[in-house]
């Protein structure tokens, strides 16, 4: 009895977003990163502060101004979820002194454009200062750190944030060892609690052609946008390349990465060192836009605010990265009277999202509990029982041509002993 | 050098208390880790907690100076209400936070207990106090100071420094020979074996974390009641410092948080009094590196098997 | 033991051990493989036969003994170098990355022979352009001897795929990587009789394509069936080594197997 295997239901009977729902995280990172979703987001994105100062200039609402900061830190916020993404999504590796190198690079751009130590370096040398200086924090941290496992790096890393922000409350004065001073009495690099203060902004026109008088908030707004793209494509470029496959590969499967000729560490190190230099830049960005450099930003509680960015957005997702970013950026805004329990609010929806649904909205990692050994949930969908009967089925006579053909192998013999 | 022979045993002495202090919270990091495998990142802040169950304790009962009760009963509620508080906060985070997620990727606990910590600073912040809160200690122990030669340490500290050690005898004896002992010791070994054994594994995690958590409730007690102020920042850096510790005794090992603890507070505080007390914290990071670079199994851990 | 004159040494194993503590896993392990044959090491279960591949690709350290691929010391290597110096293996419980689709886990296998770094992607630098259509040039390669069973699936996480797919893409994956020596952990694990039949087929044409091949497997059939050689091992002991016929009736081999049918999947 020959039986035709029933042809695969056709693309065309399948609704297109009824296809695109069950393709499930995957699937719709895949369609959300596609160019033709990218570029009119950021288009928008950046048309948005024109839109804004429209509608003011049409109405009596006068909060175009308050709405685009709010907007440039939410941009802000996307930029370092993105980076965060990066080294925690991609790479799996749990660096919670992250905001240190944001830190990092506020203090390196403010050291280099202000008068704490008299310099005032053009934008394109400070930008090299900075990442030189970030990736030199980076290296002297992930070299010893990331051939440790998992759990000790997250509180190596946790342990650097800590001390990086002692450090810099400490170097308002000359560091003092064993008795000897070093450096005159007057120096002091960080400012202490202060910080720095009258840190340059960026050497920019302040109009554009065709636009006009561009604002203050509303041109970092743009840089940050522009920031962001960069970073979002870079990201996505390097995900579909040999160094994001080597990186997804060692995030599912340390071992067989390996095997397979990866060398783990150099591609740890590529992950942790380009996302500190990525949060370094962007803490450049916020220094030269908020003219100082705060002790603050070095807050181990600002980690974990981008860390929850990241992880309800989704593991491994940029759009969810994006996603988590005005999440947690526009409301605490909105509800400033309740600013005081932002961290509250913070710290409960992190512990939710891990308990009930810790791949979040669009995370295509799953560190969910496995139900069985060797196999995710994924494998009792629906995709794996059409796998299942992809064998054809097999006539009496084939399997006479099959056995003749095979000889011994077909019918086991009994082992013989 | 004068300065240093005259000086060391006034660092030592100090190093030996703040040593205890970390043994402590190090005593419950290891417990932890060795029963699951996981740093319990929250640690510190249960610590924290236990400080301010305390320092609420003291408040209700002690006002204008003056104990409303006998001193000794007051500590002794303190420490009781301290206690059995964070005992039962590290049994309930286990129960909600940790245990969804013990079959999960490794990773995943470890990004819970941050959110933990950042709840347990967040909620003391916002609903007791942003600000330190003082331990009315005056009214509830001698504040007298010993004196030998010269070196000095108050009462308190020195209790400290006793508590931690009969604490960790109690613990060891507990461990290595009592049945639920070994109970525990079978599960940090193979959980799955241990349920083939009839071992209520998940009880076995229940009373490990009440232990440490209590342990770590103790210590805040002591410190409140020897440093006179507490806030809700102090678990932070105490946490790492005390990971630290257990991480150079071995981490899963009980002894060795002992030693680990009394050996980096001694070489804290010869750094801080000799070297640079700005830069204390700095030289506890590095010893943590390097001691996770060369012997990550710490002075007295097993060593660990071939990358697989 | 016969070895074929003439032909080229690809694996020469020296005095392999590897002890755990108080266990001695593999004890004085020698094998030779020569260019183009296909070896096989059977052998009860726990007998040591994948520690021996573990030793070989450098997961493992042995405590003795060295591993020369071509003449080349592969001891102390690295597993990343050594894959890079000519090893490929597949996993005795299959081991492909779940969130990569099928083309990336093939992808992956070129890993180690492209050149294409961060820059390079995100500039479209000619040389890194060049590198990738290479690799994805490859992937065809590799999935030629599936008889476009991976074809509809490239595209598709590997988490999704059946078993049979699965160890598939873990064969491809390994191919791609261009090896000199190949290393099949079980192969036909889990395969019902036609997919062995399928097996024995693949593992012919790659030895056809100038593969050298050492696997491991139980099913007796199919080992009789393929291999040039066979070796036996018990208890981390090599204690026969010969053609399949002579080793089938080996009187030790026997007795290492008494009592015990040579598993069928």
């Amino acid at each position: 009895m020959s039986a035709q295997p029933a042809p695969l239901e056709s693309v065309a009977t399948v609704h297109p977003l009824k296809r695109l729902w069950e393709s499930g995280p995957s699937g719709w990172n895949h369609a959300l990163t596609r160019p033709v979703v990218l570029i009119p987001f950021f288009i928008f994105a950046a048309l948005v502060p024109l839109g804004l100062q429209y509608v003011e200039d049409n109405s009596s609402w006068t909060d175009a101004q308050f709405w685009t900061l709010i907007l440039a830190n939410c941009a802000m916020y996307a930029c370092l979820a993105v980076a965060l993404n990066l080294v925690v999504g991609y790479a799996g590796l749990l660096n919670l002194g992250f905001i240190a190198f944001f830190g990092i690079g506020s203090y390196a751009y403010a050291l280099v454009a202000s008068d704490q130590l008299h310099q005032h370096y053009p934008l394109w040398t400070a930008l090299l200062v900075v990442m030189a200086v970030t990736l030199a924090f980076a290296l002297l941290v992930g070299v010893p750190a990331l051939r440790l496992r998992g759990d000790y790096l997250a509180i190596v890393t946790l342990g650097f944030g800590l001390i990086m922000r002692d450090v810099i409350l400490d170097l308002d004065r000359p560091p003092v060892l064993a008795g000897h001073q070093f450096g005159p009495d007057t120096l002091n690099l960080t400012g202490g609690t202060n910080g720095i203060h009258q840190v340059d902004p960026f050497n920019l026109p302040s109009s554009l052609p065709l636009i006009g008088p561009v604002p203050h908030f509303r041109m970092y707004y743009w840089i940050f946008i522009g920031f962001l793209a960069l970073s979002v494509y870079c990201v996505l470029r390097w995900r579909n390349s040999r160094t994001g496959r080597a990186w997804v590969a060692i995030r599912d499967d340390e071992l067989a990465a390996r095997a397979m000729g990866v060398n783990t560490f150099k591609y740890r190190l590529l992950a942790f060192a380009t996302s500190a230099v990525m949060a370094g830049v962007v803490g450049m960005i916020d220094a030269a836009f908020i003219f100082n450099a705060f002790p603050g930003n070095f807050d181990v509680q600002q980690t974990v605010t981008i860390f929850i960015m990241v992880i309800l957005g989704g593991l491994g997702s940029i759009p969810g990265a994006i996603l988590g970013a005005i999440a947690f950026t526009v409301p605490p805004f909105l509800l400033q009277q309740f600013v005081f329990y932002k961290y509250l609010v913070v710290s409960i929806v992190l512990i939710a999202v891990m308990v009930f649904r810790p791949e979040g909205l669009l995370g295509t990692v799953s560190i969910r509990p496995r139900k069985t050994m060797g196999g995710t949930l994924e494998l009792l969908t629906a995709e794996s029982a059409v796998e299942a009967s992809e064998l054809p089925a097999v006539t009496d006579t084939e399997v006479a041509d099959l056995e003749a053909a095979a000889g011994a192998i077909v019918e086991d013999p009994e082992w013989k002993v | 050098m004068d300065y240093f022979l005259q000086n060391f045993p006034q660092q030592l002495v100090n190093g030996l208390e703040l040593g205890s202090l970390y043994a402590l919270i190090a005593l419950g990091y290891t417990l932890i880790y060795g029963i699951l495998e996981m740093l319990n990142f929250a640690h510190g802040d249960v610590y924290m907690v236990g400080a301010f169950l305390a320092a609420g304790v003291a408040g209700l009962l002690v006002h204008n100076e003056v104990a409303a009760v006998p001193a000794g009963l007051a500590v002794a509620l303190m420490m009781l209400v301290a206690v059995g508080g964070a005992g039962l906060l590290g049994v309930g985070i286990e129960r909600i936070a940790y245990r969804p997620l013990r079959n999960a990727n490794r990773l995943a606990p470890l990004i819970t207990a941050i959110g933990v910590s950042l709840f347990l600073e967040s909620a003391v912040q916002v609903w007791v106090s942003p600000a330190p809160v003082l331990v009315p200690s005056n009214a509830l122990v001698p504040q007298t100071v010993l004196r030998v030669a010269n070196v000095v340490t108050p009462l308190t500290g020195l209790t400290l420094f006793v508590a931690a050690v009969a604490l960790m005898v109690a613990l060891d004896a507990f461990v290595f020979r009592t049945r639920f002992g070994s109970a525990m010791r079978a599960t940090a070994q193979d959980r799955e074996a241990a349920t083939f054994m009839g071992i209520d594994v998940d009880r076995v995690i229940l009373v490990t974390f009440f232990v440490a958590s209590a342990l770590a409730g103790m210590g805040g007690v002591l410190f409140g009641l020897r440093y006179a102020s507490v806030d809700f920042f102090m678990g932070y850096l105490l946490g790492i410092k005390a990971f630290t510790a257990a991480v150079i005794g071995g981490i899963g090992n009980i002894r060795g948080a002992m030693v680990g603890g009394l050996l980096l507070g001694v070489l804290e505080s010869l750094v801080g009094g000799f070297i640079s007390s700005q830069f204390q914290d700095t030289f506890v990071f590095l010893a943590l590196i390097t001691v996770l670079l060369i012997r990550p199994q710490g002075l007295f851990g097993q060593p660990l098997t071939d990358r697989a | 033991m016969e070895s074929v004159s003439g032909r080229k040494s690809v694996l020469e194993v020296r005095g392999l051990m590897r002890r755990f503590g108080g266990l001695t896993a593999v004890d004085r392990f020698d094998v030779d493989v020569n260019e183009g044959e296909i070896v096989s090491l059977v052998g009860p279960n726990g007998a040591g036969k994948t520690t021996v591949f573990n030793l070989i690709s450098g997961v493992l350290r042995p405590t003795a003994g060295s591993v020369r691929l071509l003449g080349r010391e592969l001891v102390g290597l690295p597993a990343h170098r050594i894959t890079h110096q000519g090893v490929a293996r597949t996993f005795q419980n299959i081991r492909v990355f779940p969130q990569l689709t099928v083309r990336e886990n093939i992808l992956l296998g070129t890993h180690h022979w492209t050149r294409s770094g961060m820059l390079g992607s995100v500039t479209f630098w000619p040389s890194t352009l060049r590198a990738e259509r290479a690799a994805q040039a490859e992937v065809h390669t590799a999935i030629d001897l599936f008889r476009e069973r991976l074809e509809a699936r490239l595209d598709d996480p590997a988490f999704s795929l059946s078993y049979a797919n699965r160890r598939r893409t873990e064969m491809a994956r390994a191919l791609a990587a261009r090896p000199k020596l190949l290393l099949l952990d079980e192969p036909a694990a889990g395969m019902n009789p036609y997919e062995r039949i399928e097996v024995a087929g693949l593992i012919r044409s790659m030895r056809d394509r100038g593969l050298t091949i050492f696997l491991i497997e139980h099913h007796m059939p199919l080992v009789m069936e393929i291999s040039d050689r066979v070796i036996v091992m018990d208890h981390g002991v090599k204690i026969a080594e010969g053609l399949p016929k002579e080793v089938h009736s080996n009187p030790r081999v026997v007795e290492a197997y008494l009592g015990r049918r040579a598993a069928s999947a």
